[in-house]
């Protein structure tokens, strides 16, 4: 058995989006507590828990703590993307980028001004929006001279690319990177080899030969891609609402008529509380 | 006058608590009336305990507060109470928070203004994700105090802050930070202390001990804002400073042969480089008695105009207005002297042993 705490009131803010995304409300799960977490606990009833005006608790009999766990999550993006074309011969790929936890209704839907600045420093072209998606041009060869696919800030002055070659049939393609020293500073030249040759290798690349200030490296599309991603899921997602998952008013209404305290299988539970997604 | 709302977070339940996670103290603000802290006239306060030697393992997020310099968060280890660190990361009855975090989570967050975070012990666990933190305020404005906190991260590959910082005003002192290296040697995006991502931003960031980070000391300053750094101890980092820091930057100490910033104007011909530090013993970074790196290197900032203040990481005294500091979170604290002390020459020979001359010795507390 597990036991799940909820907000019975609710918290407020003025500001909206941080109300949406900050204040717990009525239904909420705030956190999962183990079995028998307040039975036989002789401080429990002068805690802050006892206030049955604010809380009350559902005890999920079949379930642990770990099985109840996602219940206690924000409501977070989720971005995906799909490749719309692509262009292996040129390097480039149409693409768009779309929310997967958006609901039903269109709440948390993407927006072009969520994602535009980090497709803008992976040197994305072309960037338009419809419901729900964002479409872009991808290059691999402006991605991967990008600030964002080495996390640099203005890489373009720690040393120059040249592309030796590209493979579209493998999608290899050969790169020589060579770094000024001068832009690393305090650093001697092991330290730079060393910082270098990881970063390109950390990021899917292999060095092929190092003649220093000057690294080539053989990198894979599908390596780019991959980053790409990554990256935009970093740094494109955040919170959306305080909690996804909330009981409906009635159901707590109910729950706090009998005391605050109820019983329910993992299948009851399932089958009263509402995910966010499917509003 | 505000009214101190004090609440106990207490993982074991211990007689006294309110709340059994700081993350249950938060949704419920603090037990505040609304949460709008200034029309509440409050200041909400969670008085972290462990009376059983549980660890707190949720991390807590602020938000949906509303604060002003005067009615503010605080969460804090008291120090009149035994469940504060002593300055290492603690085992047994000593408050700490453990937990693994999403992309840009951090163990402790806050997207509030006027947040303090004091003598907590954290531990930024593995969880394979990016731009993690330890303790991070996400403040457009207003003032953040972070000090005497001890905060650490699990082996595993993935970048990570120990305390990170955005817009407004932090103050970060006194702060022990190590094992944040796992990513890139001189990464913006892991190591000790992160300071101002926002073009508003600005943060003091005095007398921290860095151990072990990819960087240790880092100037998010893309966007234009203003870091000074002086008194940071500065050890075994990759980088000790990556980016620009602001003039009066000065007096930072690390085994490195250069710090690695830039400082506005230059001015900082304090910096002692190449320096040999001892600290007390493995993860604990106490100045030993010996050391000869730190101690005695720093400027006294009783009365500095930004951020004056004159205690250690274990609330020792530094010496008052005139003394002279070490570098770093701790202080050694000299106790005695021990005047005319001799030693004996270890020669084995009970009889015939031979004598050093007298000399002094000095006794410190770390």
């Amino acid at each position: 058995m597990a036991q799940i705490l909820f907000r019975l009131k609710d918290n407020v803010h003025p500001d909206p989006d941080k109300d949406r995304r900050g204040s717990y409300k009525k239904g909420y799960p705030v956190s999962i507590k183990p079995d028998g977490w307040y039975e036989g606990n002789p401080n429990w009833a002068q805690s802050a828990y006892a206030d049955k005006t604010k809380w009350f608790v559902v005890e999920v009999t079949d379930a642990t703590v770990e099985e109840l766990q996602h219940y206690a999550g924000s409501w977070k993006d989720n971005f995906d993307y799909e490749i719309v074309e692509a262009r292996p011969a040129q390097g480039q790929y149409d693409v768009r980028v779309f929310e997967q936890n958006a609901s039903a209704s269109g709440a948390n839907a993407i927006t072009q001004a969520k994602v535009e600045s980090f497709l803008t420093k992976w040197g994305c072209t072309a960037i338009s929006a419809t419901t729900n998606s964002v479409a872009f041009t991808f290059s691999l060869w402006n991605a991967v001279r990008s600030d964002a696919f080495w996390e640099i800030p203005s890489v373009v002055l720690k040393g120059s690319f040249v592309l030796n070659g590209y493979t579209p049939a493998t999608g290899v393609g050969n790169v020589t990177f060579t770094a000024i020293p001068e832009a690393f500073p305090n650093m001697d030249q092991a330290k730079i080899t060393t910082m270098i040759t990881r970063r390109i290798e950390e990021r899917g690349g292999t060095i092929i030969g190092i003649d220093y200030p000057a690294f080539t490296f053989e990198i894979e599309r599908s390596d780019i891609l991959t980053r790409f991603r990554a990256n935009v899921k970093r740094k494109g997602e955040g919170i959306y609402r305080r909690r996804q998952f909330v009981l409906p008013s009635a159901v707590v209404d109910t729950i706090v008529a009998t005391g605050g305290f109820a019983q329910r299988t993992k299948a009851e539970l399932l089958a009263e509380i509402r995910n966010g997604l499917s509003e | 006058m505000a009214t101190e709302v004090i609440r106990v977070v207490d993982p074991d339940s211990g007689s006294g608590y309110h709340y059994d996670s700081l993350s249950d103290w938060e949704a419920d603000l603090g037990d505040t009336t609304t949460g709008d802290l200034p029309t509440d006239d409050m200041i909400a306060t969670a008085k972290c305990r462990c009376t059983g030697g549980t660890a707190d393992t949720t991390a807590v997020t602020i938000d949906g507060w509303t604060t002003d310099s005067t009615r503010y968060i605080k969460v804090w280890t008291d120090p009149t109470e035994s469940y504060r660190h002593a300055g290492t990361y603690p085992t047994g009855n000593k408050y700490r928070i453990e937990a693994a975090v999403g992309s840009w989570g951090a163990v402790i967050s806050s997207e509030e203004s006027y947040v303090r975070v004091i003598g907590i012990a954290v531990y930024l666990r593995y969880a394979d994700e990016g731009q993690t933190a330890a303790v991070s305020i996400n403040a457009y404005s207003g003032e953040s105090y972070i000090s005497a906190n001890i905060c650490k991260m699990e082996d595993g590959y993935q970048s990570g802050i120990g305390i990170r910082t955005a817009g407004g005003t932090a103050y970060i002192y006194n702060n022990i930070i190590y094992g944040f290296d796992n990513f890139d040697s001189g990464s913006l995006s892991s190591g000790g202390i992160a300071g101002t991502k926002y073009s508003d931003g600005t943060a003091y960031v005095y007398n921290n001990t860095l151990v072990d980070c990819d960087s240790g000391l880092i100037s998010q300053d893309e966007n234009g804002g203003t870091i000074y750094a002086k008194n940071n101890l500065c050890y075994s980092c990759g980088v000790p400073a990556v980016g620009e820091f602001a003039a009066g930057t000065d007096y930072n100490a690390t085994d490195a042969a250069a710090m690695g910033y830039t400082v506005v104007g230059g001015g900082n011909t304090h910096d002692e480089l190449s320096q040999t530090l001892t600290f007390a013993g493995t993860s604990d970074y106490h100045l030993a008695a010996t050391d000869a790196g730190a101690k005695g290197y720093g400027v006294n900032l009783y009365n500095d105009a930004n951020l004056p203040f004159q205690d250690d990481i274990d609330g020792e005294d530094r010496g008052g207005s005139g003394a002279t500091w070490d570098i770093g979170a701790d202080e050694l604290i000299l106790v005695i002297t021990q005047e005319g002390f001799r030693f004996r020459n270890d020669d084995g020979d009970e009889d015939g042993a031979t004598w050093k001359a007298a000399e002094n010795v000095d006794i410190y507390v770390q």
